[in-house]
């Protein structure tokens, strides 16, 4: 990693905006809910979205799978819950879109129940497998989340991506949304996603990058920053996989030098001490997994060298 | 590769689509059990209007299914819910032409493996996999039923093609075999094993009609 990224991975300050100090002072008092010390308590890690210059926390939350749940009334307000502690604890960018099933209409079902939402960054995606047409999802997406407009609107999975760019650079235009942004998943189509980055006009690229699968650390992640394109990461903790590897194996006692408590911590941490993410967002159920998730927030990360060790450890083990 | 959805979601849809269609749910339990008792018991002389009424029956518990369950509530959780819903409706239209229509199908227990393991599967679907379900925790009211939801009804259904005198045809074990894939995967990916038994029930059924219609041409 080259000079860039050492002196880049120093925790961010929040610019004093009226959301951010709220959000200071929030992360602040909440920080020992999640197992910061009271050294270690610092403000909370954001990033700036490269094209804008805004500043958004680092760890947001995805909605695949966890937050469809249909009409269930009880899974619900199980979600509720969770996204009221995702909030509480600083969070800001939620991720959705229409191929997950009702998640979009679960999260505008708990946005409505939620005071505390203003730190919202709205994302979700364009997604036409069968042909129908980008406006009205965005339209539908926009009715069942409740909100007036979307902050970032995606290109799920490269699906048509020609054709729907061309839909979202007008609805850009319009103001009907404020950031356009195209996704992959898996570790697939690094190639085309590499040529869409460096090609054409799109603020925030979203793909798969955890500490076992670091593909995207050759390729995309710095063609990306040179690219000044937000990065939002899926798939942090490989759907889950990487805790059935390591739960039962002790956390490394020197994970507290960069304010970690626990694995879901480790596993964020390295994932944003990369200078060119710009938000990662693992999906969860519940309550006293985002908390975890959401203690990535704050502390310190690890530097390069840390980073080195963090890959030999789990390798390791 | 994952499913849009976990466990937990599909059995609290299960138990509001049972709450919704309950006297559905009710009826088509019944009806089940008086179309095993028609294919096991009755005796030959009765054949006609009896394969007819199972065949209407089956046809009609898989157009329900595919249109209430699938269309109706999977395609909220789970975007390929449309294609399957399309697909059951198909079986039960070539369920309802083959069998009440044209009258092909010949339902009726003979001893030997074949009847056996029909019983056995018959059974299996009524009774057996939701009483699985039950002793695993799930709520009795989210349990999926023969007759009105997938996992069970092509269980049963497997059961019954394996009751007919004359040879099921195959064309009628092409969707089931689809379902047994769908239920394959679903049981990897959900790690809920008894749908494995979906699998193993169309696959078994399969194989014995093929064999005794190789057999017969043998003969």
């Amino acid at each position: 990693m080259d000079d860039r990224a050492s002196n880049s991975m120093k925790s961010k300050r929040v610019t004093v905006t009226r959301r951010g100090l709220l959000s200071s002072v929030a992360g602040l008092s909440l920080a020992p809910w999640f197992g910061v010390a009271a050294a270690d308590q610092q403000a909370m890690i954001t990033r700036e979205i490269p094209k804008s210059g805004e500043r958004i926390p680092s760890v947001g939350m995805g909605t695949w799978i966890t937050f469809n749940v249909g009409g269930s009334e009880a899974l619900r307000r199980q979600r509720l819950d969770v996204l009221r502690t995702f909030f509480e604890l600083g969070g800001g960018m939620i991720d959705s879109s229409p191929m997950y099933g009702t998640s979009q209409e679960v999260i505008g079902w708990c946005l409505k129940r939620i005071d505390n939402a203003q730190r919202l960054f709205s994302a979700t995606k364009v997604w036409t497998p069968y042909g129908s047409s980008a406006e009205s999802q965005m339209d539908e997406a926009t009715t069942l989340w409740a909100i007036d407009r979307f902050d970032l609107m995606q290109i799920h999975n490269l699906v048509d991506w020609e054709a729907h760019l061309e839909t979202l650079l007008r609805a850009k235009e319009d103001g009907r949304i404020r950031y356009i942004g195209v996704t992959t998943s898996h570790g697939s189509r690094h190639g085309e996603m590499a040529r869409i980055i460096r090609d054409q006009p799109v603020d925030f690229v979203q793909f798969t990058y955890n500490i076992l699968d670091r593909e995207a650390e050759a390729r995309l992640l710095p063609l990306a920053q040179e690219r000044r394109l937000g990065v939002i990461i899926n798939r942090p903790f490989r759907r889950g996989h990487l805790f059935k590897l390591f739960q039962h194996k002790p956390l490394p006692t020197w994970a507290a030098e960069f304010d970690c408590r626990n694995w879901a911590q480790f596993f964020l941490k390295f994932i944003l001490s990369h200078p060119a993410v710009t938000c990662a967002i693992p999906a969860t159920s519940q309550v006293a997994h985002m908390r975890e998730n959401m203690g990535a927030l704050y502390g310190r990360l690890p530097d390069p060298e840390m980073r080195r060790r963090m890959v030999r450890t789990v390798e390791e083990l | 590769m994952e499913l849009p959805y976990s466990l937990d979601a599909y059995f609290a849809l299960m138990a509001a689509y049972n709450a919704e269609w309950l006297t559905m749910v009710l009826l088509a339990g019944l009806l089940a059990i008086a179309t095993a008792a028609l294919a096991l018991f009755l005796p030959d002389r009765a054949a006609n209007w009896r394969s007819r009424a199972i065949a209407g029956y089956l046809a009609a518990a898989w157009v329900w299914i595919g249109i209430v369950h699938q269309l109706g509530m999977m395609a909220d959780l789970n975007f390929l819910a449309p294609v399957y819903g399309i697909a059951w409706i198909g079986q039960g239209i070539l369920l309802a032409w083959t069998g009440l229509i044209l009258g092909k199908l010949k339902f009726g227990f003979q001893p030997g493996l074949s009847g056996a393991l029909a019983k056995t599967l018959i059974v299996f679907g009524l009774v057996i996999y939701p009483a699985i379900l039950f002793t695993l925790d799930h709520d009795w009211k989210s349990l999926p039923l023969a007759g009105t939801a997938p996992s069970p009804t092509v269980i049963f259904t497997a059961g019954l093609l394996l009751t007919t005198r004359n040879g099921t045809p195959l064309s009628l074990f092409i969707v089931p075999l689809a379902w047994a894939a769908v239920s394959g995967l679903s049981a990897y990916l959900l790690d809920h094993a008894i749908d494995y038994t979906v699998s193993v029930a169309v696959v078994v059924a399969l194989s014995l009609a093929l064999y005794e219609r190789f057999s017969k041409r043998m003969s």
